[in-house]
């Protein structure tokens, strides 16, 4: 068992150089060892998706990843956000805002055991920001939403409420979608 | 899969008849058009003529070739756009000779091996295509530049590269052997992407089966020597033909689609003659010529990069999780082969999902273009081929240049993330 | 909350065991921030301003990744506990043809040594033996062979994280850890049970008395020989049960090939089979034991449905094992849990936690990856089935069904009894049948244990039915809508058990609906149009319909519904939370009767109705007439303490007793309140009412619940009412003197609260209060199976793409009576998931049996599949939920039910397609695309 010298920022607070075994995947750090346990073990091989957090890239977007076929070490020195980092907190730690895409699933009714839900919100919150970046034709948004998340596991509410959501963000945030080519 | 067993096997080759051993216990009961359903299969003509919607041999699957787009045809008997009009001649021509009703067929059309192939077996083959279900479907326009639109340049092509030597017969062969060599060479048209082509797309017949880039991947080297080199052995290569996976590698690209349409389907002995005439009597390679030790060594960046980006599936030290999900990287053919195309190109497009049945299906691999420059996935690369391949030449980080250029020129990397 | 200390009130006496004290511990998450009123801003107010609530009470914990699973809780996170978390793994056989010959330890990587080994021998010299419900060899003995596929062997115990991480990746998929002897023959064993269902309708049709039926005469059993079940042989018209069961048997058989030959009757002959399914919920099973050795006492947190059965079960077990002198307490703890669909509810999983814990010196957790959980979790049940319908050619009316069913319960019992039984009773659907003869056997098996998965056999049989149904009409030549408006069962008649069902049905309202669709009516057109339009695709339209029982013939829920002195509603129910909303649901429920919803509702609650001193003896279903009669007597015995939770059980069972409660709270605390501050003697019954959260009588002044609450607080009155109920197919009634006058209620058990001061409901503020007389449901009801039905129908129109089998839908309308909802997003949510889950029994999600299968370790999502989004119709899907036709209709369960139709409209709408008719699940592209291109190799 050898042991690798890891820091990272993780939702805004910096984390580490902790000492850690090499080959602890990304998904157990951040429930181990850090005990952030929102990130949710689903499958464990990469297709559920519920295990989905985002790392920041060069020019600032937010690329989805799979913590659990990923180990520590491929995010040494990089920016991660995990579902504990989307609602804001107020210095007590409670809660005072939600992300619009919080919002949306709450509203929407979107989840009902919750367990695939920070996958989700992670996923989605990355479409959000892609589109921001580079918008989309109205007439796409299914297909856009569906690249997205297509590969999400939900077994409780048949992805309807979740997709709903999403698309409702995306057509009332203005700057996300253009005229049709 | 039924198991398909044969009787007696003439092959008919420019008035030469030699006989060809029988190979299974005899089925006299066996029809022409059970004989062709089979025969189709092992030719994989399903694989080329199956519309991109899935439809068997109705055709218009696109070919994107260095000349412009092809698009395979319509072969069921549909009168007005297959080819119910087709005599036995006619179809013998376009099998043997690419000589198709409207002209030329384009060589992507594999009648380079498929010339091979014995009368009695294009009559079969004739036989169920003609009594399959007629579809009346027209493959979209083919695509191609000036001159290779013009069919008829196809007669002087064939003059000029159409080499229509027949099929070889070693005396000190075995009866196996020599059924794997019509299997793999006539039907199985392997050659027609593991054999490199010319500047004309024409099969290099001395290079043949030494590997060749196509779509993205190398098809590659599957020469006795290379096949034991990559470490596959009787049992592995089975494994590999049968259900696509081995612990030495998987199939994927065209080569999965062969294993799933064609070569699975074929009887137990015909597999055995395949694997008989690829590895040809070579031997068994001694173990692994790799050495971790010095590969973690030289290759620090490389050995990490495995360790953060690999190694979750791959297993500790490459060893592999569960072949039902991925294969281990310490033994697998591509890492201890000769050409390092294939690691790069996984490592930066990745790979699709692909499903075999209901019990055998893979996930996929993300690719990290993105997030692994040159640098890097020369190091991992290197790491790898260092620690389990016994690689010579290292990879350099201009090699991994080009393919990413090639890779990204071509529309392939970022279809898997 | 500190360390555990038995003087404080941080966990509540449940009951006791032998000596040992079972304690329940506060519903974990339920300390979460999200539901602290302080931070309680709009933005985070569940109920909003609509009529629906603006979100799940259980939402902001969810969306923003607290802490509430079970699997989420370390050590660390357990307020008291030893701060340390060890790590459990259980090593597990992959095959089951050869003995057990031990373990190889040295395949241990060196540096991952685990402290504790524990073997079958370690288990026997400590006598730790499993609950008889789950059978035997929990650890399988060196020199034994392996009763079926996944059995475990050892549990190794680590005392860090890194060191169980190394060794599991190192012994996972080591073929040689486990070392294998000689061959063994298979093991079998005897059918873990069997049920006959004969009927024969009286003279006077489906509401008269029966010839023979179940439900009058009672239930018969077979032999079993060579582990085969046969079934008497003696008939006998004037004999015992059996012989005239056998009689009516043979009778209906003959019966339907003389009517067949004579060309009266039609048959619809077939085998119909399911496959293997996991129930693929998304959290893994977890368990997180800390044996806390100087305090004598066992703290477990749980992903269980079912924390209840398992609290007694596992008192007993320390009882009979060394244990017994060193643990004087256990602590459950219990948590929101990550989707069930059943495979959470008396899974084996928790003992082994516990297990693990027995022999940690720290907290140790047990977490099945997805690899374990497929190899050891339950699983669908497959059935097997040889079905013959008879159908009277002259008018389409069903005169016969004749039904065997073989059903693969796996390697453990489990409820495979059960799911047998209740399969065999789903068959009808929603048809009456007037000869009914169906067979069911519950087999053994090496696979993979299954268990009370979603649909409960129900899916499996009722899928059958409705398949011979669209083929009856096809062969027929009748309207597949006609032929089921002409044999749908009506009120009041008889099941095939011979029971009249107690809750109404609208069959004919939900099929007459479905008629008039433009899907159905235009089928054939929207058929050619869509063909003609897309060359190359087929188009085909499937109905079908489902009805669910629902109910276990023993339920017993609780409730607890109070008010403090500023007004604010808090409330616990014993239902856990499992997806399905159960916590909004609830607290919305008290609406109604008190104006508002609840401000805190705990869901899962297991220790406050020990304030009932409820005791229970035998088994329900098993228990004599006599024995109930002489035991009601005593005013706190009941048939039954505490249940499981099913996700369909909820709606009608939880919501009664939570009725119950909250209308005894309103007459017994709130109207007395506002007699004294409107000054009325007496208010006239049924003339109150509320409005904008007010109470109005007449032209007096509203009271708002905040002045009633004060006033009630003030005076002593009833503050707080906990109930707890009990239905066996009807519920149980109770007399109560409150207030000097005779109260009757549908429940057996009575607590009440006056002044009091908790947040949260809490047992020591409760007063119980004894019946004066109960009336239980007969034993007799035993025999009826199930009397509650919901039904469902889906119009599902698919395109199949022949080229690769693929099946996509095109369009899906659903239809339900689910009574009155309650919060109708959930229900609607509910119906989505059922149908995608429908969608991948049907056509996806397979298992193969023994080696290949499950039990083999090496299964996981990359190639068992379930649906993705783009399998189900995600923006193209309807509901119609018909409106309650009183207001008095119940709250019925739906999650189950919803899944049923889909399955048997896909395969009728592949046919319209295709030409095929399926009567095996599931219907893959691959054998599709065999079934349409034979030609093809």
């Amino acid at each position: 068992m050898a042991k690798i010298p890891v820091a990272m920022v993780v939702n805004g607070e910096k984390v580490g150089p902790l000492e850690v075994e090499e080959y602890t995947s990304m998904l157990d750090f951040l429930q181990e060892y850090l005990n952030l346990t929102g990130t949710k073990l689903g499958c464990g091989i990469g297709v559920c998706r519920s295990c989905t957090i985002l790392v920041e890239r060069e020019d600032g977007s937010l690329e989805p990843v799979r913590s659990c076929i990923n180990n520590v070490g491929r995010f040494n020195g990089r920016t991660v956000t995990t579902v504990e980092g989307q609602a804001e907190y107020n210095s007590e730690g409670d809660i005072v805002a939600l992300s619009p895409i919080q919002q949306a699933f709450l509203r929407n009714f979107s989840f009902q055991c919750g367990w695939c839900t920070p996958g989700f919100v992670n996923a989605a919150t990355a479409l959000i920001d892609h589109l921001r970046r580079e918008p989309v034709p109205a007439d796409t948004i299914e297909a856009v939403i569906d690249e997205a998340l297509g590969e999400h596991i939900c077994r409780c509410t048949g992805y309807v409420r979740y997709y709903r959501a999403v698309r409702e963000v995306i057509e009332s945030t203005p700057g996300l979608l253009k005229e049709a080519d | 899969m039924g198991k398909v067993a044969f009787v007696f096997f003439f092959l008919v080759i420019g008035g030469n008849v030699a006989a060809q051993p029988t190979h299974a216990q005899a089925s006299a009961k066996q029809s022409p058009v059970e004989k062709g359903r089979y025969l189709a299969a092992a030719g994989d003509c399903v694989a080329c003529h199956t519309a991109t919607n899935g439809r068997p041999f109705i055709g218009g699957r696109p070919f994107h070739t260095p000349f412009g787009i092809l698009y395979s045809t319509n072969i069921t008997p549909d009168k007005k756009t297959g080819i119910g009009n087709y005599t036995l001649e006619d179809f013998t021509a376009a099998m043997r000779r690419g000589k198709g009703a409207h002209g030329n067929l384009y060589p992507a059309m594999p009648y380079t091996s498929y010339y091979l192939i014995p009368d009695e077996d294009i009559a079969s083959l004739y036989a169920y295509f003609m009594q399959l279900p007629p579809v009346e479907y027209v493959a979209p326009d083919n695509d191609l530049f000036f001159p290779a639109n013009l069919r008829f340049g196809l007669s002087v092509w064939n003059r000029i590269f159409f080499d229509k030597a027949p099929l070889s017969q070693p005396a000190d062969k075995s009866p196996d052997w020599q059924r794997g060599n019509y299997l793999v060479n006539a039907l199985g048209h392997c050659g027609e992407c593991h054999t490199p082509r010319n500047f004309a797309f024409a099969m290099k017949n001395d290079e043949k089966f030494s590997g060749n880039i196509l779509e993205g991947w190398d098809a590659v080297d599957i020469r006795p020597a290379a096949l034991r080199r990559q470490g596959w052995d009787r049992e592995r290569l089975r494994l590999l033909f049968t259900t696509g996976a081995s612990e030495h590698g998987t199939a994927f690209g065209e080569m999965f689609s062969v294993v799933k349409y064609s070569l699975r389907h074929l009887s137990d002995n015909d597999i055995n003659a395949i694997i008989t005439y690829l590895l040809d009597d070579s031997e068994k390679m001694a173990g692994n010529a790799g050495n971790p030790q010095a590969a973690e060594k030289r290759y620090t960046q490389g050995r990490a990069d495995f360790v953060a980006y690999c190694a979750a599936c791959h297993g500790r030290e490459g060893r592999g999780v569960t072949l039902s999900f991925a294969p281990p990287m310490d033994r697998n053919a591509a890492v201890r082969g000769d050409n390092p195309y294939n690691t790069i190109a996984v490592i930066l497009r990745g790979l699709a999902a692909q499903r075999m049945d209901r019990t055998n299906a893979r996930a996929g691999m993300p690719g990290f273009h993105r997030e692994l420059d040159d640098v890097r996935v020369a190091d991992l690369v290197n790491y790898m081929r260092t620690a389990w391949g016994g690689a010579e030449n290292p990879v350099t980080v201009e090699d991994v240049a080009e393919i990413r250029r090639q890779l990204r020129e071509h529309g392939y990397l970022g279809a898997v993330e | 909350m500190e360390g555990f200390n038995i003087n404080r009130r941080n966990f509540i006496k449940l009951c006791t065991v032998t000596g040992i004290t079972v304690f329940a511990a506060p519903v974990l998450w339920q300390k979460g921030k999200a539901q602290n009123p302080e931070t309680a801003r709009d933005v985070l107010n569940w109920r909003g301003a609509g009529s629906d609530p603006a979100f799940r009470t259980d939402g902001v914990a969810k969306v923003t990744g607290q802490k509430i699973f079970g699997r989420d809780f370390r050590a660390r996170d357990m307020p008291g506990w030893k701060p340390q978390q060890h790590y459990a793994l259980v090593l597990r056989c992959n095959r089951v043809e050869r003995r057990f010959d031990g373990v190889d330890w040295t395949q241990l990587p060196a540096e991952a040594q685990p402290y504790a080994k524990v073997t079958a021998e370690t288990l026997a010299e400590k006598k730790l033996k499993l609950p008889a419900f789950y059978g035997e060899a929990m650890l399988l003995s060196e020199g034994a062979s392996p009763l079926y596929y996944g059995h475990a062997v050892a549990m190794l115990l680590f005392d860090d994280f890194e060191k169980y991480a190394t060794a599991k990746q190192a012994l996972q998929f080591n073929e040689q850890v486990i070392r294998y002897g000689a061959q063994t023959p298979p093991v079998e064993r005897d059918p873990y049970a069997s049920w006959r269902i004969i009927r024969v309708e009286g003279p006077q049709g489906p509401e008269d008395e029966d010839l023979y039926s179940p439900m009058q005469d009672g239930l018969f059993f077979p032999n079993y020989r060579d582990h085969k079940a046969e079934w008497p042989r003696a008939a006998n018209l004037s004999g015992s049960v059996s012989e005239r069961g056998m009689y009516y048997a043979q009778q209906i058989r003959a019966t339907t090939e003389r009517e067949a030959e004579s060309g009266n009757w039609h048959l619809v002959r077939g085998e119909y089979r399911t496959q293997i399914v996991d129930p693929m919920m998304m959290e893994p099973e977890a368990a997180n034991v800390w044996f806390d050795g100087e305090r004598q006492t066992l703290h477990l947190v749980l992903t269980s449905q079912s924390p209840q059965d398992f609290q007694e079960l596992a008192a007993h077990m320390i009882a009979e094992s060394a244990f017994a002198a060193e643990i004087k307490n256990i602590v459950v703890h219990s948590a929101v849990v990550g989707g069930g669909f059943g495979a959470k509810d008396h899974s084996i999983f928790p003992y082994y936690g516990l297990v693990a814990g027995l022999f940690g010196t720290a907290p140790v957790r047990l977490a099945n990856n997805r690899f374990e959980q497929f190899q050891a979790g339950l699983k669908r049940h497959p059935f097997g089935m040889r079905n013959t319908l008879a159908i009277d050619k002259k008018n389409g009316k069903f005169q016969a069904l004749i039904a065997e069913m073989q059903v693969d319960g796996g390697g453990r019992q489990n409820f495979s009894a059960s799911v047998s039984m209740v399969g065999a009773s789903a068959i009808q659907s929603i048809y009456y049948l007037p000869r009914n003869d169906i067979s069911s056997v519950a087999n053994q098996s090496m696979n993979v244990d299954s268990g009370s998965m979603r649909g409960y056999g129900t899916l499996q049989t009722m899928t059958a039915m409705e398949m011979m149904v669209n083929q009856a009409a096809a062969e027929l030549g009748i309207d597949p809508i006609e032929l089921r408006l002409r044999n749908a069962f009506q009120d009041g008649w008889r099941n095939t058990q011979g029971a009249v069902p107690k809750v109404g049905v609208r069959y004919r309202e939900l099929l007459e609906r479905a008629r008039e669709h433009p899907m159905w009516r235009d089928r054939m057109e929207r058929k050619r149009a869509f063909e003609q339009e897309n060359p190359g695709y087929l188009f085909g339209t499937g109905y079908a319909i489902a009805t669910k029982d629902y109910g276990t013939g023993a339920a017993a829920p609780s409730a607890a519904v109070q008010f403090d002195t500023a007004g604010r509603l808090s409330m616990a129910v014993e239902f856990m939370e499992m997806g399905t909303g159960i916590g909004t649901s609830q607290s919305l429920l008290l609406e109604t009767v008190l104006g508002r919803a609840a401000d805190h509702c705990t869901v899962g609650e297991v220790d406050a109705w020990h304030a009932l001193q409820q005791f229970q003896t035998e088994s329900p279903y098993t228990m004599s007439q006599q024995h109930q009669d002489q035991q009601s007597a005593n005013p706190l015995w009941t048939p039954v303490t505490a249940m499981a939770s099913a996700a369909s059980m909820s709606s009608y069972f939880q919501s009664h007793a939570t009725q119950q409660a909250a209308e005894i709270l309103f007459q017994q605390g709130l109207l007395p309140a506002a007699r004294r501050l409107w000054k009325r003697n007496e208010l006239e019954d049924g003339q109150t009412q509320w409005r904008e959260g007010k109470l109005h009588y007449g032209n007096l002044p509203p009271l708002a619940l905040e002045q009633l609450a004060a006033e009630a607080h003030r005076n002593g009155d009833v503050t707080g009412v906990m109930v707890h109920s009990f239905n066996r197919w009807e519920w149980a009634e109770a007399d109560f003197e409150l207030h000097g006058r005779q109260w009757t209620g549908s429940i057996d058990g009575l607590a009440l609260r006056r002044g009091g001061s908790a947040e949260k409901v809490s047992a020591d503020e409760y007063q119980v209060e004894k019946r004066s007389a109960v009336r239980y449901p007969r034993t007799a009801l035993n025999n009826a199976m199930v009397t509650y039905y919901a039904p469902t129908a889906a119009l599902v129109e698919v395109v199949v793409n022949p080229g690769n089998g693929e099946v996509s839908i095109h369009g899906l309308q659903n239809y339900m009576d689910c009574g009155r909802t309650i919060v109708r997003p959930l229900v609607e949510g509910q119906i989505e998931g059922g149908v995608a889950m429908g969608i991948g029994h049907a056509l996806y999600e397979y298992l193969p049996p023994l080696a290949e299968g499950a039990g083999n370790g090496t299964w996981n999502l990359n190639r068992y599949q379930v649906p993705l989004a783009k399998h189900v119709p995600v923006w193209n899907q309807q509901h119609e939920i018909l409106p309650p036709a009183t207001e008095k209709d119940p709250h019925k369960g739906i999650a189950e039910v919803v899944m049923i139709p889909i399955v048997a409209a896909l395969a009728e709408a592949i046919y319209q397609a295709t030409g095929k008719r399926f009567n095996e699940v599931p219907i893959t592209p691959e054998r599709l695309r065999r079934a349409l291109n034979p030609q093809v190799l």
